[in-house]
């Protein structure tokens, strides 16, 4: 290779790191902090990008939901309103409660499968609601382009629920979280809610990560507690004692 | 003086609707027919059945029986809370309609001989008769209209407001008192109970002790001393009754209603010009509205057929706007709902999710816009560059757009409720404007919910857990045709409660799966049978 050859590349390169950092930059300006300190750590601008969707890949039950209420207490109270789009009928509000969430600001839509898309669309583009909620199974590219350029004119932050199939489909939103399961490797370990430790797996950020990525280590995780009781033979004997 | 002006000649119309807040109720809940249902009221002395429906009553549930009793004597009875304003909302509404027959309509007036709540409608129908070819015949129509809408009503026609309510409440079903002879409206009363005088029970009582049991008793008592010995009410009533003393009803009179409506020369097709023309009514409706500083609430665009029913747009808003852009804005969203027969097998993209199909090939003759519920829109400081007077703001836009696009049921404002049912522990309510999400009073996170799921089955599901040995945690559920392992499990959350609902007596648990994942479970007391519940998601 000539030096005209590797000077241009090396002018090149420097271009393209010029446009990574002005990129950082412009995140960095429009961030809030999420509840974890472990992610703020590792995303540039130290938060959630304002005017961009967040999501998470999960099995049922895996506790997607509840990170995502934790991630966007910020943003929720930043807003005038929070909404949570519903389809399935199955969000139960004083669960939400629990985590600190004020429900009377809560806007609760639940619509038909087949609006929901619509629906969601219609509460990112408003200014007016901080952070939007929606769990789905369905969706093609266009669908999620759609929530895309819609949360990026509200201003505010969509939040969805995905599951674990949906890590071979593009990514339209800024921070694609995955929680793992039990015995895999993770990068993260969260406390979400008051009794629940789940792994998670940093799989996209938008403008790269501020440090190196952490090293996956397996999971070990707490068996879950209810009304103290944390122990099977303790719950069992409990039970006959009842 | 004109025939009319005379009392006597003045007819008034009485529909009296038996059981009125059970027949709401079940216009407004149709699947309540046909099964025992009843409606209570909060007491003293805790809930009491206010109505109940004929199947409750053939089951030997009576009106005042408490609710355990009720629901103890007819298992599957269901028992609904009473909603005082929704029931005489409804009345109004009726009374509204009821404008057909006579521009004079009104609620019967409370008191201590009638209720606290109303019941019956009133109509002065002098002259109206005229227009229905006689009296026999308005009654008729009232009666078969008000069947159509599922609605149970007695009737009666008197000379008298006095007499026209005694009739429908106490009388034979469908009197009719004729004008003439004058002696026709005392010897239609004579034979009712003293209740059709609308007298305070006590006065009731008092004149039973004496053996006076009907109006004829007392109406061959001496009139001098009548009032001396039973108070004026007695006297007063009668003669309201018969006519010789006045009596005053507040009727309704609708307000002011805004509108606009148009008629074309030839009759539309093309959606785009039906756009037009609405944005033209609406331009004038708006400015109706802002000189009357009002804001519109809900529209109804009538849009007319020559051949068929006209077909009907309905726009309710969050908060109450004088914006044409928004007011438009909503009516395009609603035009998009229906589906052109002209535009078939033109339609992409949207086409196929039209909520309604319209046959329009013979086209539209007419539209008008109505105003049917608006507001006096909020004091603003004006400022020099601010936002047109009555333009709402991005959030009311929004949620407006959502509900005219998914109906008024899809969308809510939560609030935490006290009860300690899973299922009942919160409350959905409409977005309205004097209850917005914003100006509600913030409430502190309860610790028991810290052990509620996220997500929560609308109807719990029935599982089969395998629990081989009770001293050990259970090894696996089904649920969804999947075995579902059991790595964890914790419990029991005792919740019995609801009894005057029909109650729950339920053992709460949490079983976690080997994949993490989090369910919320329970074991009925009563049938043992288990059932998921909720997902910690």
């Amino acid at each position: 290779m000539d030096a005209d050859k590797r000077a241009l590349i090396e002018t090149l390169a420097g271009q393209i790191k010029g446009l990574e950092r002005q990129g950082i930059a412009a995140v960095q300006r429009a961030c809030i902090p999420s509840q974890i300190k472990e992610l703020d750590e590792i995303l540039p601008g130290g938060g959630l990008p304002l005017g961009a969707l967040t999501e998470v890949l999960a099995e049922d039950g895996a506790g997607a939901l509840t990170l995502l209420l934790t991630l966007a207490r910020s943003a929720i109270e930043r807003g005038n309103a929070w909404a949570v789009v519903d389809p399935h009928r199955t969000f139960y509000p004083p669960a939400a409660m629990a985590l600190g969430l004020d429900l009377s600001r809560l806007i609760l839509l639940r619509p038909t499968l087949q609006q929901t898309g619509w629906c969601f669309t219609q509460v990112l583009r408003c200014a007016e609601i901080g952070a939007s909620f929606l769990a789905t199974r369905s969706g093609d590219n266009m669908v999620y382009r759609r929530f895309q350029l819609a949360v990026e004119r509200g201003g505010g932050q969509g939040f969805l629920v995905r599951p674990t199939d949906a890590v071979r489909k593009p990514c339209w939103a800024a921070l694609r979280l995955r929680v793992m399961e039990p015995g895999q490797p993770c990068a993260l370990t969260v406390s979400i809610g008051t009794r629940r430790t789940i792994g998670l797996n940093v799989l996209h950020v938008r403008g790269g990560m501020t440090k190196a990525r952490p090293s996956p280590a397996p999971l070990q995780l707490p068996l879950p507690t209810v009304c103290g009781v944390s122990d099977v033979s303790v719950a069992a004997v409990a039970l006959a004692g009842s | 003086m004109s025939e009319l002006s005379q009392p006597s000649c003045r007819r008034f119309l009485c529909l009296y609707f038996p059981r009125w807040p059970m027949q709401r109720l079940l216009r407004t809940e149709p699947e309540l027919r046909g099964k025992p249902a009843a409606v209570h009221e909060r007491g003293a002395h805790g809930p009491r059945l206010v109505a109940c429906s004929l199947e409750a009553s053939a089951l030997g549930v009576l009106r005042g029986m408490g609710v355990s009793e009720a629901t103890a004597l007819a298992p599957p009875l269901l028992v609904t809370e009473i909603d005082r304003a929704r029931d005489r909302s409804a009345l109004e509404k009726l009374a509204a309609w009821a404008g057909r027959f006579s521009p004079w309509t009104g609620l019967e007036q409370c008191g201590p001989g009638v209720g606290e709540h109303p019941q019956s409608l009133l109509l002065e129908i002098t002259g109206c008769q005229q227009v229905f070819n006689g009296e026999e015949n308005l009654l008729s129509l009232a009666l078969k209209s008000l069947a159509q809408q599922q609605l149970r009503a007695r009737a009666a026609i008197a000379p008298t407001l006095g007499a026209a309510w005694a009739l429908a409440h106490y009388g034979p079903h469908r009197t009719v008192v004729p004008q003439a002879p004058d002696s026709a409206l005392a010897e239609a009363l004579a034979p009712l109970a003293l209740s059709a005088l609308r007298l305070p029970p006590a006065a009731i009582a008092w004149l039973g002790k004496l053996g006076l049991q009907t109006i004829g008793d007392v109406l061959k008592q001496p009139r001098a001393a009548l009032p001396s010995r039973f108070g004026p009410e007695l006297l007063e009533r009668l003669d309201q009754a018969l006519g010789l003393a006045p009596e005053t009803q507040p009727w309704l009179r609708p307000p002011p209603e805004v509108y606009s409506a148009q008629s074309f020369e030839y009759p539309i097709t093309d959606r785009e010009l039906l756009l037009h023309s609405l944005e033209r009514r609406l331009a004038v409706v708006v400015r109706e509205l802002h000189r009357r500083c009002r804001g519109a609430r809900s529209l109804d665009c009538w849009l007319y057929r020559e051949a068929a029913e006209p077909v009907l747009l309905e726009v309710h808003l969050f908060r109450s706007s004088a914006s044409k852009k928004h007011l438009l804005q909503l009516v395009r969203t609603r035009l998009e709902d229906l589906s052109f027969t002209s535009e078939r097998g033109k339609q992409t993209g949207s086409g196929g999710a039209f909520s309604k199909t319209i046959d329009v090939d013979a086209g539209f003759c007419a539209l008008s816009v109505w105003v049917t519920s608006s507001e006096l829109l909020n004091a603003e400081q004006l400022a020099l560059f601010s936002k047109p007077r009555g333009a709402p703001s991005g959030l009311a836009l929004t949620l407006d757009r959502i509900r005219t696009h998914c109906g008024r049921d899809s969308v809510f404002r939560v609030s935490p409720a006290d009860d300690a049912q899973p299922e009942h522990a919160y409350a959905l309510a409409d977005c309205e404007q004097d209850r917005a999400p914003q100006e509600a009073e913030p409430r502190p996170p309860r610790a028991e919910f810290s052990a509620r799921p996220l997500n929560l089955l609308p109807e719990p599901a029935a599982i089969h857990v395998e629990w081989p040995d009770e001293h050990t945690a259970p090894q696996s559920f089904e649920w969804k045709g999947e075995r579902i392992p059991i790595a964890a499990f914790s419990g029991p959350e005792r919740i019995e409660t609801g009894w005057w609902r029909g109650g729950i007596a339920r053992d709460y648990y949490l079983a976690a799966s080997p994949r993490q994942a989090q369910y919320w479970i329970f074991q009925s007391r009563e049938s043992e049978q288990w059932f998921v519940h909720g997902v910690f998601e």
